[in-house]
């Protein structure tokens, strides 16, 4: 049995979202509902998949389609802080190369990689639509623009000296009930109850694929075994 | 009071910089909601009174195709079986392009009153404003917009007691840049991968949950509001015959003050770089200028300095004006390596449903990394250009054509550079970006201070 709940809050979003699309359309909350169960869990395993299948209710697989598809689903946990370096054209024309090239030196790690910490993971990411303040870095939820090699060096020890709460916002602010992703919990406490979750520490290798027993309300769907995590990819 | 004008110019944008211009009460003191009012409850015009002022306002999607508003909505069946869906497009995830994020972060209630006469006028009760994920203070401004919109009457039931109804419902992407495509938009918002669909039938017919459906960029529907305020002619003063009213160009690049600016249609670029830009950056100069997102040609400076921002004479100089993502790119500026980034960002983001686009974005990134790594073979500028020739027009939309048709210009306009590379057997800028802003030297961006910098919240 999933253990898995939403919290009130998420609970309530989600009756209030049921009301927004066609009673035969319901399908159209995979997208709201895997950003809420993103935010509230910190990223989408295979547990996750089959709940948020099991609330709207449709079968896992569309879910699973879904989860794979777009980039801002975490398949995988991520560290505390997602950095995310714009290098698109715009950016790049302003000097986001230096940038990530500045923080892959300092944190140690080339983009793709966490730290071993689980402080940071940091990406190369694609054009976020803020061209115009480049070189510019999306650290969780936050927009960092016309950053230079300073504004990231008093980053970085601001953003080590936060405490959990404030890297991971429990409110849900939108009316879609969905945002972008939030990291993990370092201590993956809301994750941990009881299930097979590994969360990383120290260098070890991400594990996701440990599925102690499937949701019941899911049990007999098609859930591919090669359930790749693919959030980090480029 | 009559609908204010900014600056000679500015009907979406019309408000200080620097003010709290988001909140409705903000917007109510700008003759906020005043045209819904005199739309729904005064009968100032009927349904299909208001799509002829859209027609004659010569509005045209300002998502990229340029195709007439008016004349999309027209396309609705007339007697439709199932409700009518306005999918607001606000994915706006074209390199380059960040202007609605700007309207939807200081004046979203132009675009939610946008929504309410557009409804109106084609017939739907309900809309969606399809947001990407990423856009986070846009998310929470729209979302605090609906709020007040329907807190205040605006939106909902029997709006100002007219019997008109509008629901209106964000809906966060997740980050996936093929779902600002139309069709990968409506797959999208009912819970899908974003794959484009085959079309016919169009949106208009079978959308959205298989409704008749509308998708229009945030700016278009923005500007319905200024045009049934003050009626369709009115927003012909500006710009040509063919290209008609304002339009927000998002400018970045090494210019003095980049950002979002709302100009009228056919503003000669020369005037827009130094007026409102600025000018470029001290000591550098231009270069080359990718005009409207990164899906459109190249063209030289030279050839920059004599486009006037609008429809017509963006093709008569073998560019189109796309979304208003003005990329300018300065002197020093590798174009192989511009190239490669963006190609990058083309194989990244394809849907994978058609083989010209799935295999060509990779192999002609492939061919434009190996050429910038200066690990070419003679032929493969050739090679390059046939790829990209025959990715155009075979597939279910236009991304592959998005990535093929820089690839030619490129080469067109840039070739010596392409050869220079395989010639030497390196990039010869030394494989890296010039350094604008000083940065490796610890600069700090000479530009941020600038309060008309970044017209960003
Ligand atoms: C790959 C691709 C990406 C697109 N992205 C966007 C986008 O982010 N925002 C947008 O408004 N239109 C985008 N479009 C254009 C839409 O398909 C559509 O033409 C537009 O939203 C229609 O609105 P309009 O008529 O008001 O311009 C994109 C098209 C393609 C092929
Ligand atoms: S052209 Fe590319 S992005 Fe568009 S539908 Fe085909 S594969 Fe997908
Ligand atoms: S190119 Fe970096 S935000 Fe647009």
């Amino acid at each position: 049995m999933s253990t898995l709940e939403f919290s009130a809050a998420a609970k309530e979003r989600l009756e209030w979202l049921r009301t927004r699309y066609p009673k035969e359309h319901q399908r159209a909350l995979i997208l709201p509902v895997l950003s809420m169960a993103q935010r509230e869990f910190g990223w989408v395993g295979p547990e996750v998949v089959h709940f948020v299948a099991a609330q709207i209710p449709v079968p896992a697989i569309q879910v699973e389609e879904v989860a794979t598809f777009y980039t801002m689903y975490n398949k995988q946990p991520i560290g505390r802080w997602h950095l995310q370096v714009c290098h698109n054209l715009s950016c790049s024309l302003m000097g986001a190369e230096i940038v990530l090239e500045h923080v892959e030196k300092k944190l140690g790690i080339a983009r793709g990689e966490t730290t071993e910490d689980g402080e940071f993971t940091l990406i190369g990411a694609e054009c976020l639509g803020s061209c115009g303040t480049a070189p510019m870095m999306q650290v969780n939820d936050h927009y960092h623009e016309n950053l230079s090699l300073q504004d990231v060096d008093d980053l970085l020890e601001k953003l080590r000296a936060t405490p959990d709460q404030e890297a991971n916002p429990a409110d849900l602010p939108f009316g879609c009930g969905s945002g972008p992703s939030r990291a993990l919990p370092r201590d993956g406490a809301r994750l941990e109850a009881g299930r097979a979750v590994h969360v990383p520490h120290h260098g070890e290798t991400p594990v996701t694929h440990e599925v102690a027993e499937r949701p019941k309300e899911a049990a007999g769907q098609p859930v591919t075994d090669a359930w790749t995590p693919q959030g980090m990819a480029q | 009071m009559s609908y204010p004008v900014v600056d000679g110019s500015r009907t979406i944008l019309n408000f200080e910089r620097g003010t709290e211009s988001w909140p409705l009460a903000s917007y109510e003191s700008r003759f906020g909601y005043a045209t819904a009012k005199a739309v729904l409850k005064g009968g100032k015009y009927q349904p299909a009174e208001l799509l002829q002022e859209v027609k004659d306002s010569g509005l045209r999607g300002r998502g990229g195709a340029g195709f007439p508003t008016g004349l999309k909505w027209s396309f609705l069946p007339k007697d439709p079986e199932h409700p009518v869906i306005l999918a607001v497009n606000a994915d706006e995830s074209e390199p380059g392009t960040f202007k609605d994020r700007v309207i939807m972060e200081e004046n979203p209630h132009v675009l939610l009153e946008g929504i309410v006469l557009s409804c109106y006028a084609m017939g739907s009760n309900s809309a969606y404003i399809y947001c990407r994920g990423e856009y986070v203070p846009s998310l929470k401004r729209v979302h605090a917009a609906i709020e007040e919109a329907y807190a205040g009457g605006h939106l909902g039931k029997d709006i100002y007691g007219s019997g008109f109804d509008c629901d209106v419902t964000l809906h966060s992407g997740a980050g996936a840049y093929i779902c600002g495509e139309e069709t990968g938009l409506i797959e999208s918002l009912e819970g899908k991968k974003g794959q484009p669909r085959i079309k016919p039938p169009f949106p208009a017919v079978y959308g959205a949950f298989g409704y008749p459906t509308i998708v229009n960029n945030v700016e278009s529907i923005a500007a319905v509001t200024y045009i049934a305020a003050e009626g369709g002619q009115a927003y012909r003063a500006w710009g040509s015959d063919k290209s008609t009213g304002t339009k927000l160009f998002s400018v970045s690049g090494p210019v003095k003050r980049p950002g979002v600016y709302e100009v009228p249609i056919g503003t000669p670029f020369k005037t827009f770089l130094e007026d409102n830009c600025g000018g470029m950056l001290d000591g550098v100069g231009l270069k080359a200028l990718i005009i409207g997102g990164s899906s459109v040609p190249v063209v030289t400076g030279e050839t920059a300095l004599k486009i006037n921002m609008d429809y017509e004479s963006c093709e008569e100089h073998g560019t189109l004006l796309g979304s208003g993502g003005v990329i300018v790119i300065g002197e020093g500026t590798c174009m192989v390596r511009s190239l490669m980034v963006m190609l990058r960002f083309y194989h990244h983001e394809s849907c994978g449903q058609c083989t010209p686009c799935r295999e060509g974005t990779g192999w002609i990134e492939r061919i434009v990394t190996r050429i910038e790594h200066g690990d070419a073979e003679p032929g493969d500028i050739d090679e390059l250009y046939r790829i990209a020739d025959s990715m155009e027009l075979r597939t279910i939309c236009t991304l592959a054509d998005a990535a093929a048709w820089p690839t030619k210009s490129f080469i067109d306009v840039f070739r010596s550079e392409f050869e220079a590379h395989i010639e030497k057997g390196c990039c010869p800028f030394g494989g890296t970006f010039p350094d604008h802003l000083n940065l490796r030297g610890g600069g700090v961006p000479q530009r941020r201070d600038d309060p008309e910098h970044a017209f960003i919240a």
